[in-house]
């Protein structure tokens, strides 16, 4: 058995090593002049990064602005793209600033602001049993979750980073960032057992 | 657990029920906005050199346009006649006195 795990993960581990070397190309040829490398780039990350902001923003208008803003980002800083860092980190390092700027701009950081369809579906047991699915209890207690706490959880949920690369991004202290995750899987660990 | 993180507290069926109930992305409308946006901000970084050339030569064109301090050469004094003439009357000549009048009504000074 652990001889098929650890298969599993030296597979994980090349796919993974793989991404970040693919990643470091693409961009590298991005910045050649080839528009292909970044539409692949594009593709590669749209998902991840979206349901990042959208969850860690929680409005959908403001995160379609940030979103765009991050890609244009990207585009400006390639020349400072070194390519022996995560793509993925530079991107979720990109889009951490500009929520966090969207943020003062806007004058209000709620810090457990709930869209009100996700209110509703975290608001009890007999209301979550009516929507059914766990995924969506889930989903409605990370929206519960404070910012930190979401940040950090999104971080390693969506952009597969580790604590260190979290905690550069957040700039956090890495014992912070360890807490943070391990206070946001309690929660959530919780709010399903509650469901359940 | 990873092995980067090997005392955290995670929850690797947390992670899995969540990738398997998050799966919104952008619609095409906000995909179009943002590759067009990228798109057209790459166009204006690689016209930019293009513009500045541009706008450097007309600057050259407009600046070599404007008047300047004029060079003016020196009169060629040896055609104006006008010592030649004044010799003349007094010597007398007739034609010398006519060539100076008539340099003198074309506007030669002196």
């Amino acid at each position: 058995m652990e001889l098929v795990w650890g298969a599993i993960w030296t597979v994980e581990q090349q796919s993974a090593l793989s991404t970040v070397k693919d990643d470091a190309a693409l961009m590298c040829r991005y910045r050649q002049g080839d528009e292909q490398a970044f539409e692949q780039l594009y593709r590669r990350y749209r998902g991840p990064l979206y349901r990042f902001i959208v969850r860690l923003m929680l409005n959908r208008a403001d995160a379609d602005e940030v979103f765009q803003e991050v890609w244009v980002a990207v585009v400006k800083g390639r020349e400072r793209y070194e390519p022996t860092a995560r793509f993925a980190t530079l991107l979720f390092a990109i889009a951490h600033r500009r929520i966090a700027d969207h943020g003062r701009r806007a004058g209000r950081r709620r810090e457990t602001e709930i869209p009100p369809d996700v209110e509703d579906a975290a608001a009890g047991p007999s209301v979550l049993a009516e929507n059914a699915a766990l995924g969506e209890a889930l989903l409605a207690a990370i929206a519960m979750l404070p910012q930190t706490q979401r940040e950090v959880f999104l971080l390693k949920a969506e952009g597969e980073l580790t604590l260190e690369e979290i905690a550069d991004i957040t700039v956090a202290p890495y014992e912070t960032v360890k807490s943070r995750l391990k206070y946001a899987n309690r929660a959530l660990r919780e709010k399903l057992g509650s469901w359940r | 657990m990873t092995p980067n993180d090997p005392d955290v507290d995670e929850d690797e069926d947390l992670l899995r029920l969540y990738r398997a109930s998050a799966n919104e992305h952008p619609d095409a409308t906000l995909d179009n906005r943002v590759l067009r946006a990228v798109r057209a901000l790459r166009a204006r970084e690689l016209q930019m050199p293009l513009l500045f050339a541009a706008a450097a030569c007309l600057l050259i064109a407009l600046v070599a346009s404007l008047p300047g301090r004029r060079s003016v050469p020196p009169a060629d004094t040896r055609t104006f006649g006008l010592y030649e003439g004044r010799a003349a009357a007094l010597l007398g000549d007739p034609e010398a006195m006519r060539q100076m009048a008539i340099r003198q009504m074309r506007g030669a000074s002196n």
